[in-house]
């Protein structure tokens, strides 16, 4: 248990409260039972619980300040910052260039992040993303029947 | 019927999905950090062009052979390519550094053969009976049934009951999302037209169970080569006298396999344990277990392909997944429009004949793939993982797009990844969420059915003999996990005070 848990705790409660108004936006009918409003409402309060009993557990935490935790976030790995960069790069860029373009790319970029600070083989890497992304285009496309987005290609 | 059922599967293009799903789970299973879980996600979208018979047999396939792929790893690597082959390690591996890794392979995957077999007979019998009992259920039953399998959060949340709580509520208010139920008036869309149908379940499946492990590998880096043990295999790999020596581990393991597999929430990962602690306590040579011991290698790999005739029970009969590929496996039913249940046995007849014969085949298949294919699996195992995965991510893409042609599925899939990564920074587990993802819609629109059939009155729902058994049995079951929950917290604690 940390300071994170608490965090996590605060969240819970938060979300809790952001459902729960949220509820009272839904329209609503039930003549006879519940209605659409009424499980919303449960789980905001099951938000709230958890996250109070998670910031309970932890309480003696909550006024301790902790260097290892900051030092493990300043020391956190940046690849997957980066991954995420290059994830958000690839969805942007399929429905202009299309799926075989931009998996090339992203497969590419992908090695070139996940192989970070060893010996990068950039001619292998380009034939690899070339090949896989045109052979699971074709695989799927051809074989499978699955709609892909085809781009400036198409 | 069931004749029917399995001329189904008799066809050049079912087999030849069965055999490249079992090839496919193989590897899946085999490939440490990618699991038989991410394997049926990725493949589920394909099936969307295929008759419930054909992609239901593919799914099988995957399922039987990532469970059993997992030995490959664990005994020529030294890391177990599934959870459930973790007791693989033990004995696998030392039998591969004494040149045994031929013997070793042999006695794994014959036995895992068996197990898959024996589970398999018992499913065949014994899944018909349960869906007979289940057949008198009704809204007041099935919300009881729902709300009893949100008690298997507390068999899945690992070291924190409230964290495993927290998932399971997350995932069930991802689905408040969209319509509501039986007034469909429209809940939490923020506008986006694209949420009025919800979130679909199969790229938050992706997302959480194959993008966050991509994440997770950034994270780690790519790591360094692994090389497999060396190994050469002649014919089973083991004597007539070794096979028969080992009859009465096999069968214990393959009965404790099986009934453990049939609990709810527990899986291969358990069974396996269970089994290889028992056969080295009822060893004549327990000295041995750990050091290269067949009993322990055959304890394991038995128990552990067991289980997926067990874990088959509660998802065909009454529609409960037991753990995260059964989950899966239980929204490739969905998305061909057939909801497991005492129903499917009636309805779908054909089909479930046509499903256990398939997971038959698989098993033939398994043992021939994986006598015949060894080579080219330790080949794929060399493969370096930040080659994989992005290729992998590829494939995830697709998956999610496919399922209804729009990018708005694949940015679903990139958020349950974030999500994903970031509850395992947190340390909340991602099975709850689905399982409160898949529960949720099914326990609301039971308990406004009921309540309408009750006109208001919640007391049916405990009056009503099966539901009021199911319910009690819930209560008793949360309370007994608060109680060991507390109990496993104040002990922390206890031993927590003289290290401070």
């Amino acid at each position: 248990m940390n300071k994170k848990t608490i965090g996590l705790g605060f969240f819970s409660i938060a979300l809790g409260i952001a459902i729960l108004i949220m509820s009272n936006d839904i329209r609503d009918f039930a003549a006879v039972g519940v209605g659409a409003k009424f499980f919303p409402r449960i789980a905001a309060a099951g938000f709230m619980i958890l996250g109070a009993l998670l910031v309970y557990q932890n309480r003696t935490m909550l006024f301790v300040r902790s260097h290892s935790e900051t030092a493990s976030m300043k020391g956190s790995s940046l690849s997957p910052v980066l991954t995420l960069a290059i994830l958000i790069l690839y969805l942007a860029l399929i429905p202009i260039l299309g799926y075989i373009i931009a998996s090339t790319l992203y497969i590419f970029g992908q090695i070139l992040i996940l192989n970070r600070g060893n010996k990068q083989h950039y001619l292998r890497y380009a034939t690899i993303s070339i090949f896989s992304a045109v052979l699971t285009y074709l695989l799927f496309v051809k074989v499978f029947s699955v709609m892909i987005p085809a781009g400036i290609l198409g | 019927m069931i004749l029917e059922g399995i001329l189904a599967v008799f066809t050049v293009k079912t087999l030849l999905l069965i055999f490249g799903g079992t090839v496919l789970g193989i590897l899946f299973g085999s490939i440490p950090g990618i699991t038989v879980t991410m394997g049926v996600a990725l493949f589920l979208p394909i099936t969307f062009s295929m008759n419930a018979v054909e992609g239901l047999s593919l799914l099988m396939g995957l399922y039987i052979g990532g469970t059993s792929g997992g030995l490959i790893s664990a005994i020529l690597l030294n890391i177990p390519g599934t959870p459930a082959s973790v007791c693989t390690c033990f004995d696998g591996t030392p039998m591969a550094r004494n040149g045994q890794a031929g013997k070793a392979l042999g006695i794994g995957i014959v036995f895992s053969f068996l197990g898959g077999i024996f589970s398999l007979l018992v499913l065949y019998f014994i899944s018909p009976l349960v869906a007979e009992v289940a057949l008198n259920f009704a809204s007041f039953e099935y919300f009881s049934i729902g709300i009893f399998s949100l008690t298997l959060v507390s068999t899945m949340s690992g070291k924190s009951l409230v964290k495993g709580l927290f998932s399971a509520l997350l995932g069930f208010a991802f689905t408040f999302i969209g319509m509501a139920p039986i007034t469909a008036f429209p809940r939490f869309t923020f506008g986006i037209k694209e949420l009025n149908g919800g979130i679909s379940l199969l790229p938050a499946l992706i997302g959480l169970f194959a993008v966050a492990q991509l994440f997770e590998a950034s994270e780690q880096g790519a790591g360094e080569k692994v090389k497999p043990v060396e190994y050469a295999i002649k014919g089973f790999g083991f004597s007539l006298k070794e096979f028969l020596s080992q009859k009465i581990n096999f069968l214990r393991s393959a009965v404790l396999g099986t009934g453990i597999g049939i609990l709810p929430g527990l899986g291969g990962a358990i069974c396996s344990v269970v089994s290889y602690g028992i056969a080295k306590n009822q060893s004549k040579t327990p000295e041995l277990f750990g050091k290269g011991s067949i009993e322990g290698l055959v304890a394991s790999e038995t128990a552990n392909n067991a289980s997926t005739g067990g874990a088959l029970v509660p998802l065909m009969t009454l529609g409960i997944p037991g753990d995260n590929t059964t989950a899966i496996l239980l929204a490739g039913f969905m998305i061909h429009g057939i909801t497991p249940g005492p129903l499917l046995f009636e309805n779908n007849g054909v089909l479930v004949y046509a499903i256990f014969t398939a997971l038959l085949i698989s098993n033939i298949f398994m043992l021939i793939s994986e006598f015949g294919g060894m080579r080219l699996f330790v080949k794929i195992l060399a493969v370096p993982k930040h080659i994989l995965l992005p290729i992998v991510l590829t494939l995830c893409v697709i998956g999610s797009y496919g399922l209804n042609n729009r990018m708005f599925d694949v940015w679903t899939m990139l958020f349950f990844g974030v999500l994903g990564f970031g509850m395992k920074k947190f340390d909340i587990p991602a099975t709850p969420l689905l399982l409160g993802f898949i529960l949720g819609p099914i326990i609301e629109t039971e308990l406004r059915r009921g309540l309408m059939r009750s006109q208001g009155s919640f007391l049916p729902f405990f009056t009503e003999p099966i539901s009021g058994v199911i319910l009690t049995l819930t209560i008793l079951i949360v309370l007994f996990s608060a109680f060991k929950a507390t109990r496993k917290r104040k002990s922390n604690q206890h031993q927590e005070v003289p290290t401070s």
